[in-house]
């Protein structure tokens, strides 16, 4: 068997980021799974890169026919890398964190599902997206930068109180 | 729920969420169905390319076997036509005799003594002569001989190889000459002991007429 129970989990956790839903991901999930089982003839080096990429085009492909268009903030091109070590330093409650969760595009969720679960550097996650470096560091940042003004907004809301 | 390094907590926020027993076993028996449908196609893919490559064997074998065969058809074709124009230009004889033996003292530029092959030994022959000729570009005798019914036969011997001449039935094999009619005359072309002989004749003259 190609997949294993803790694969299947993981590609379910990533199918989760981009639909939200949790039955669209199971249903993206399965489709995924069928579509790399009937089109690899031969064992590609990652498996879980590629039926990932399997995912995330089906995935594009169906939003595309339910005529959701996802827009994405211009990337920042000049964010060095020190962005990327600097959202290692930054402590969150559970809370801020489902609140921030659900502000963040797609395509954010997806850079952050591969950060944070698989631990992918910003140059790794470049490479499995086909993206630019500079894309990924500048949807961290976003990510960041909602992180801290939820955190300023709350904080002036104890002030207040 | 105490603050976690942003990493961990997205970490812990999306393991959160994990597949039903149900979900898993649908995935794993799809998983052991498409694998199995997947040997099964490949298994016939194998047989259908082992078939195509079967046909395509046939085919090529097929293409050279009638490519050979044509080219040997065409040889032969080619020997008849250069003894036809032979038979019918009557040229001088370098020598005149009815003597075998003194015709092979003569022709001494030849690989070989020439000879009467077994299909001419049978029958009664008047042996006129000889002269040099070629056949296929190779060196040749050509005997000239007259049958008991006054027609004129010509002999032709050189030495056989066989890109010049083809494949020919060897009758010290039990073969019998390859024989092919043009313009009413027959000729028979036979290899015998590396020699390959060819006698033209008329067609007819072994036939009684109709009338």
């Amino acid at each position: 068997m190609i997949f294993d129970r803790t694969s299947l989990n993981k590609l379910f956790r990533y199918c989760m980021a981009l639909c939200d839903q949790r039955d669209d991901a199971y249903d993206l999930l399965q489709d995924s799974v069928e579509r790399y089982l009937t089109q690899t003839n031969q064992t590609p080096k990652n498996s879980q890169a590629f039926i990932r990429r399997i995912a995330r085009n089906r995935f594009y492909d169906q939003q595309r026919r339910k005529k959701i268009v996802h827009f994405d903030v211009l990337d920042e091109m000049d964010i060095d890398a020190s962005h990327e070590q600097d959202l290692e330093s930054i402590l969150i409650d559970e809370l801020t964190l489902n609140y921030i969760w659900k502000t963040l595009s797609t395509a954010e969720k997806e850079v952050v599902f591969l950060w944070a679960v698989d631990g992918l550097s910003a140059s790794q996650i470049a490479d499995e997206l086909d993206i630019p470096r500079a894309t990924v560091l500048s949807r961290l940042r976003r990510m960041r930068i909602k992180v801290e003004q939820h955190a300023n907004h709350n904080s002036g809301d104890q002030y207040n109180a | 729920m105490p603050d976690k390094p942003l990493r961990t907590a997205f970490k812990d926020f999306l393991e959160q969420n994990t597949l039903s027993v149900d979900e898993l076993a649908r995935l794993q028996a799809i998983q052991t169905s498409e694998e199995r449908q997947n040997a099964d196609t490949k298994r016939s893919a194998i047989l259908k390319y082992s078939f195509f490559a079967a046909s395509i064997a046939v085919l090529i074998i097929s293409f050279v076997f009638v490519n050979q065969n044509q080219t040997t058809q065409q040889i032969h074709q080619r020997i008849a036509s250069e003894v036809l124009t032979n038979h019918f230009s009557i040229k001088t004889l370098d020598i005149e005799t009815s003597s075998i033996n003194e015709l092979k003292r003569y022709f001494t530029r030849l690989d070989f003594a020439p000879y009467l092959s077994s299909p001419l030994e049978s029958k009664e022959y008047q042996l006129l002569g000889g002269r040099y000729c070629t056949l296929q570009g190779l060196i040749a005798s050509q005997l000239r001989l007259r049958s008991a019914n006054g027609d004129t036969l010509t002999y032709y011997q050189a030495h056989y190889k066989k890109e010049q001449f083809g494949s020919l039935p060897d009758i010290s094999k039990g073969e019998q000459p390859k024989t092919i009619i043009q313009s009413g005359i027959e000729i028979s072309i036979w290899i015998e002991n590396s020699v390959v002989s060819v006698l033209a004749q008329n067609a007819y003259a072994n036939h009684k007429p109709a009338i």
